[in-house]
Parts: structure tokens; sequence; C-alpha cells
């Protein structure tokens, strides 16, 4: 869930992106959960064909869902549908992470599929036809020049899951009572939020997610392995379908939407921020062996924030790694001691996958994702820590997140700083980064005779970062519109030339300490 | 008469010296049985006035020790309450005793006590000593004494003061040592340390233990079980801590603090229409100025 600067930070995209009705709209739901139609409009005071508007742009933009909810009859009344809608505020926050999702794309597709990835993230939803038409567009030149051109490319991002078809328009919601979100899993963390529920109401199996269009599985020349990449619910499909091919195909490029895949590219983030740790903790070959061993097994992730990854033997990591730039040259020795090194560091980023279980299942390795992870959230607020309150401060931030419970004077003691001891535990319990509880001795809570205990609660810790992060983001953005509305109203002696050096020098700064902070965002809400 | 009691006295010390834990009084009463008891008072009166002998309470009986000559000279001419305060004190070893807990002891008032322990510290018996605890509190223990650590605080404090200077001084040595080293136990830190000759404080391997802790808090450092035998030392098991440059620096910048919200003091009191908002917030301005 997004924290409370989070909501108020996918307002104000919307907001900038567009404009104040969308905005209206889009608050009304993001701070009141789901609605109907007659609430919208008595919330914002707008009529329901400006509304309906309004949650069109939302719903073309994936930044909300309708959905169907079932009231059961309640005396003499009989059960009625009513249509709701919630926003997805997640899928808003996406937006401000656009200009990443471009580069990844084009790094690993090619220039191509960045044009059409970037088609996609500013229309929200596109048939393939309406792809081909804008690429034509774009590029001066006939449909038919570049129809198999672009297909063959989006057969590539569809094979690799960076676009998927729309979820269902409305999807039913059973009441609440009998929460079995019917198709994904729910994540490992427990409870799921309204709108972890309607869109898992919403989404299509992963079957029919990458289903590919009829008009590519006829062409010839695609890389598009079929027997790999279709799973058996899709060829009950294709054989239920009785239509004649070409009719087929005609209609699933007029008329089936697809979308950017979000899920996909913070999934490749995820992976790619692993890597990269791995790299720089333990050495190349370990961060390449890393790699090798995600590229393999991405396609069998069931969610974005996949708490380990499924166990892979050596042998399909040793192929996997020599399809890598920089795993060209690995040798099998080489390999082992990567794994092994992975295997021992006492950070745990890879393990045995018998090992649990105590089965002798041979060779098979897993990625323990969710260490690296919290590694690194925890290595980030150290070093806020370290920035704001200074080395002191974070020497008894990492005792206390480390032994537990303490007492002021040993705190002192063991951070070695008795004098100002209790000056810094209040500068970090005041900004919420540690907590304190009295155990009284006396009934009266006589102060002097009780225990006072300091602690570390890491989940509010995050938290509250989180929040500050996108409190920061907001501001900066903020900063930057105010910036950018002052520039039109100065009129004085400056040259425009200085002006424009000085407003671009701002933009510059303010969107790359967005960009920035948006790291930081992601790895600790989307990893 | 007069001979007789010289006899006594001379009598009474050879027991004292064949008694160096101390003779009891009914070991006296049996070895002068036949000597008058007033001779006896006599020569007790005389022995204790001359601070030749010394009086203890033992369970319930009394216990006579000879004064020894030294001894005897120091505390020459102190009164009985100077003596009473002064073994108080004695017993409270190099932890100290305070003043209330003085008059406590000996029973005596509170004036006599001053005035006992003025007369003590004017000969450098005694001495005051202020404690870390209590800053305004001081005990008095003997003046041949070093205080406790309970009391000085330990190594670290200079005056009973914390002396985060001279900490940050073996900090840094240690910290050298382990980066030049590669690894190295506790014992190596401490051995490198000492001959460094950078202290001559008395420092032990619990403190070099605690130097070390921070370092690896402060993520400097960090612990490895095992590992090479890091010095001529005895060899190292697989059990033993050693210590090495750490892997995980604490980062020294991060995307939230690189923005001025992020190290902002009023963050959470900044609201766009707010006193305090991004548009005319100060800091921005001076981020934005180039
Ligand atoms: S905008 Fe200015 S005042 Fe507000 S939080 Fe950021 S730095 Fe602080």
């Amino acid at each position: 869930m997004a924290t409370q600067f989070g909501r108020k930070l996918a307002c104000e995209l919307i907001f900038s992106h567009f404009g104040e009705s969308v905005q209206k709209v889009c608050e009304s739901l993001v701070y009141r959960g789901q609605l109907p139609l007659p609430e919208i409009a008595r919330y914002t005071g707008m009529n329901i064909t400006q509304l309906r508007n309004c949650l069109l742009v939302l719903i073309q933009h994936n930044c909300a869902q309708a959905f169907k909810v079932e009231h059961e009859g309640v005396g003499s009344a009989p059960q009625r549908v009513s249509t709701s809608y919630i926003a997805l505020t997640d899928n808003i926050l996406h937006r401000l992470r656009f200009p990443k999702f471009l580069v990844l794309v084009k790094e690993d597709v090619g220039d191509q599929a960045e044009a059409l990835i970037e088609g996609l993230l500013e229309h929200g939803r596109q048939t393939l036809e309406q792809l081909i038409q804008r690429a034509a567009a774009r590029g001066g030149k006939a449909v038919g020049e570049v129809a198999t051109a672009v297909k063959d490319c989006f057969g590539k991002l569809l094979s690799n899951h960076y676009v998927e078809r729309c979820p269902a328009p409305e999807p039913s919601l059973r009441p609440k009572i009998a929460v079995e979100p019917p198709k994904k899993t729910p994540p490992a963390n427990g409870a799921i939020g309204e709108e972890q529920r309607v869109m898992s109401a919403a989404a299509p199996t992963d079957a029919e997610r990458f289903q590919v269009p009829v008009s590519l599985i006829n062409m010839g020349g695609t890389d598009m392995e079929m027997g790999d990449t279709t799973p058996i619910g899709q060829k009950r499909k294709r054989e239920a379908l009785q239509m004649d091919t070409k009719t087929a195909a005609a209609v699933d490029e007029k008329e089936v939407l697809w979308r950017v895949n979000y899920e996909e590219f913070i999934r490749r983030l995820r992976h790619q921020v692993c890597v990269a740790f791995v790299r720089s903790r333990v050495d190349s070959v370990a961060g390449t062996v890393l790699e090798g061993m995600l590229d393999a097994t991405r396609r069998l992730e069931t969610s974005a924030k996949q708490h380990s990854s499924v166990p892979v033997s050596s042998d399909t990591i040793m192929n996997s790694v020599r399809n890598l730039p920089l795993g060209q040259g690995m040798t099998v020795e080489r390999l082992r001691v990567g794994l092994q090194q992975l295997a021992s560091d006492s950070a745990g980023y890879v393990s045995r996958a018998g090992e649990r279980a105590g089965l002798a299942e041979g060779n098979q390795y897993v990625v323990n994702l969710h260490k690296i992870i919290e590694l690194l959230r925890q290595i980030e607020v150290e070093g806020i820590v370290l920035q704001r309150y200074g080395r002191e401060c974070c020497r008894i931030f990492r005792l206390l997140a480390l032994k537990g419970q303490l007492e002021q004077k040993q705190i002192g003691e063991r951070a070695m700083v008795p004098k100002d001891v209790r000056e810094l535990l209040y500068q970090l319990l005041k900004d919420h980064y540690i907590q304190v509880q009295e155990i009284a001795k006396t009934t009266e809570h006589v102060a002097s005779k009780s225990i006072h205990l300091w602690r570390v609660n890491m989940r509010a810790v995050l938290h509250q970062v989180l929040d500050d992060m996108y409190h920061a983001a907001s501001n900066l953005s903020q900063r930057l519109a105010h910036e950018l509305e002052k520039e039109q109203e100065v009129n004085d002696t400056k040259s425009i030339q200085e002006h424009v050096k000085r407003i671009s020098r701002i933009t510059t700064v303010l969107e790359a300490s967005l960009l920035k902070l948006d790291d930081a965002i992601l790895l600790f809400h989307d990893f | 008469m007069a001979s007789r009691l010289g006899a006594t006295i001379n009598k009474i010390l050879d027991l004292c010296r064949a008694h160096s834990q101390g003779l009891p009084q009914k070991v006296l009463d049996e070895e002068l049985q036949e000597v008058e008891v007033e001779i006896i008072k006599q020569s007790l009166n005389f022995l204790l006035q001359k601070q030749k002998l010394q009086v203890f309470m033992q369970g319930e009986s009394i216990v006579y020790r000879e004064q020894d000559t030294e001894a005897a000279a120091k505390f020459k001419g102190l009164t009985s309450e100077d003596m009473l305060v002064y073994q108080a004190i004695q017993q409270a070893a190099n932890t100290g005793i305070w003043t209330a807990d003085l008059k406590k002891r000996t029973n005596l008032q509170q004036l006599q006590v001053n005035k006992a322990l003025k007369n003590l510290e004017s000969r450098s018996l005694v001495k005051p000593v202020k404690t870390v605890s209590n800053k305004n509190r001081k005990v008095y223990m003997l003046f041949e004494l070093d205080p406790s650590r309970e009391v000085t605080g330990g190594a670290w404090y200079t005056e009973q003061d914390y002396d985060a200077e001279f900490v940050d001084v073996v900090k840094q040595q240690c910290l050298h040592f382990i980066l030049k080293q590669g690894l190295a136990s506790l014992e190596d830190v401490a051995e490198s340390v000492r001959r460094s000759g950078i202290t001559q404080v008395e420092l032990r391997l619990e403190e070099f233990k605690q130097i070390l802790d921070t370092l690896v808090l402060d993520g400097d450092i960090e612990e490895v079980v095992g590992g090479a035998p890091s010095s001529s030392h005895a060899p190292v098991s697989f059990e033993t801590v050693c210590y090495r440059a750490s892997r995980s620096r604490i980062p020294e910048t991060s995307a939230l603090t690189s923005v001025p919200c992020g190290i902002c003091p009023v963050l959470r009191e900044c609201r766009p229409d707010g006193l305090i908002s991004p548009q005319t917030c100060i800091y921005f301005k001076d981020w934005l100025t180039f």
C-alpha cells in the first residue's frame, strides 16, 4: 500500500499529466477507496458526462479499474449489481518511472521496441493495428511497409512479457466474505488490499495475458517458438477458435487491446539491482552467475515481489550464463566457485534448493531475492541515518537493530557515547527511527523507578522512510512546477538566454534528483 | 610495679607477633592468667595510646594486633574518632565511601565525621574522589589507593570525564592496523596498539573489544570467524573471531539525503500551503542557485 504521501504524489502526477478534473476524480478514488459513479459525482461536484470522460482517461491509462459488485438482497429487496471504480495507485506511481522503462527495453530489445513501448505508455492501451499505424505515421511510411517489422518486434516484446493483453473491463467481485482471489495466488505477505483484490479479479491468467495474437502466429520467421511459449490452456483456446484464421487475425488486430506490462519492467529492474549489488559486494563472476540464474527463471516468477527464484540446476545456469555478454568465457569450474561463494556468504544470496526440504535434489539452486532486497533496504536506511544524524546516531541505530532492546546506560557504553546518549536517542526518537518502551516497576509509574527500553522497529522505520521519500519526491515535483510557472511570469532585464539557461539547469537537477529518488522508492515499495 | 608493667607490655607484643592473624581477647586472658587485671589494663592502654596496638571486633570477640612502627607514626596524634572513620574508609577499599554512609557506619555525628575527614585529609591518609556515576558526590578512600573502574569510569575517562578524543585516537590506531594487516585478531590489535606507544594508559582486552565493536557498528570493519593466522601468535583456530575491512560500508550518500528535503529539519511540518512549503522553501532556493 502506498503511504500517505505516496497517495498525494499519485494525485499530483495525475494532475500534471491529465489536468485538474481528472485529478479531482482520481483524488476521490485514491483517498476514499472504491466508489460507484454517483458517489464520485457527489464528492467532485461534476456532471456525469464530464465524470465519465475523466474515468475513461484513468482507465485508458491503467490508473483505475471498474468492477461489478454484487449486493446480497436485503429483506424483500432483490439482489442487485452495481459498478464501482477503484484507483490503481501503484500503477499511477509507475508513471514516474516511464523513462526507466524506456531505457531498459531499448537496451534489451532495441530502438524499435523502445518506440513501440513509448507509444503504448503514451496512449495507455492500444490495438496492434493502432501500434502499426503509429509506427507508420512516425516513420512517414505506408502501413504495409512497416507492418511486418512492427509485428516482429511486437512478438519479441510479447514473448518477453513486456506487453500484455488488457484485463477484463468490468470483472465481478463477489461480496467480501468469500474473498478468494480467483486466479493468482496472493502475495506471501498475507493481507491483500482492496486494490489487489480487484486487480486479481480483473487479471487474465498468465496464459491469456501473453497469448500471441493470431496474426502473429501465422507469421513465419519470428523467434517465437510456439512449443515453449504456449501453455496448454492457450492451445485449448486456439482449438476452440472456430473462426476462419484470417477473420480471427483481423479481429485480433483491431479489437484486442494491449498495454505495457509494468510488472515485468519492475521485475527486471529488481533483478538488475540485485545483480549490481552482488557484483559490487562479492565480485563480477558472482554477479554474472546471479544474472544467469535470474534470466533462466524469470518467466517462472509468479509475482513481481517474488520471494525466491524457482530452483534451477547448475547445467541450466551454465547455459544461461553463456548467453550473457559477460559470461561467454565462463567455465564449469568458475561457475561452481561462483555458486559456492554465493551460497556460503553470510548474506545468503543463494541457497541449494533441496536443503530446506531435506531432499537430495541434485544441484538445484534458488536466489533469495527477498534477502538481497532486505539487505539493500537496510543499507539505504543506515545511509540515511548517517547523513541525517551523524556517525554516533547511526552507530546507536545499528546497535539497536542488531541487539533488540537495550537500556540507555547499556547503549551509552556499547556505542561509546556515555555522555550524549540521551540527546542522541531523543533525536532518533523524534523522527520515529527508534522507539522507547517504559516498563514501570511501580504502579504509580514513577519515572525514576521505571526501566526504559529502546529499540528499532524496522518495519515502521521502512514505512516512515518510504513516506519521507514520497514526500520529498512530491516536494521536488511541486518545486519544479513552481519554477516553470514563475519563469513565465518574470519579465526583467536579464537576457532571455540567461533565463533559458537557468531554468534548464533547474529542470535538469530536479528531474535527475526525482529519478534517483524514485530508484529508492522502487526499492522500498515495489521490489 | 613499673618493671612488671614493662614485662607485661612486652609479653603482649610478643603474643601479638605470635598471632599474626590477630590476638583474641580469650587467648590474651589465658596467657596472662597470673598478671593482675589492673596491670593488663594499664599495659593495653599504654600500647593503644602509643598507637602500637590496634583493636578490632571479630564477631563477638575483641582482637588485638600490633601496629607496625611506620604505621604507628602515621597515626600518631589521631583521636579515636579519627581512627574509626579511617577504618571505615579502609574497609570501603577502592570503591570509596560516601560521607552519609560513613556517618551510618561509625555512628558518629556529621560534625565529628567532617572533623575526622579534615584531619585525615590534611595528613594525606585519605582522599576525596569524584565518581563518574554522580559528579556531585564525592567518595573517600585511602590515599594510596587507585579508584576502581566504577568510580573512574575506566580507561576511557580522564579525571572522571569521558575522553572522547583519546577514544578516537585509539580507535583510529586499531582501524589503521586492521586495514594494514588485512585480517587481525583482537589480541593482534591490542598488541600493536600497546607497542605503538600512543598511550600510557593500561588498556585491557576488554577495552579493545569495546573499540572493535564500535568499529563494526560504524561499518568500518567486520567480524569473520576463522581465517588464516595473521601473525606470529598462537595459530588461529576455526572459532577465532578476526576482523577485516568491511565489505559493506555505510553509504556516504543516499538519494533521499541528496535533496534538501531529505535532511530538512522541518520536513514533517512542510505543506504546500503551509508556513513552510516547497514553493517558498529557502533550502531549495540555495540549492537551485548556481
Ligand atoms: S521543501 Fe524545503 S522546507 Fe519543505 S521539506 Fe523540503 S527542504 Fe524542507
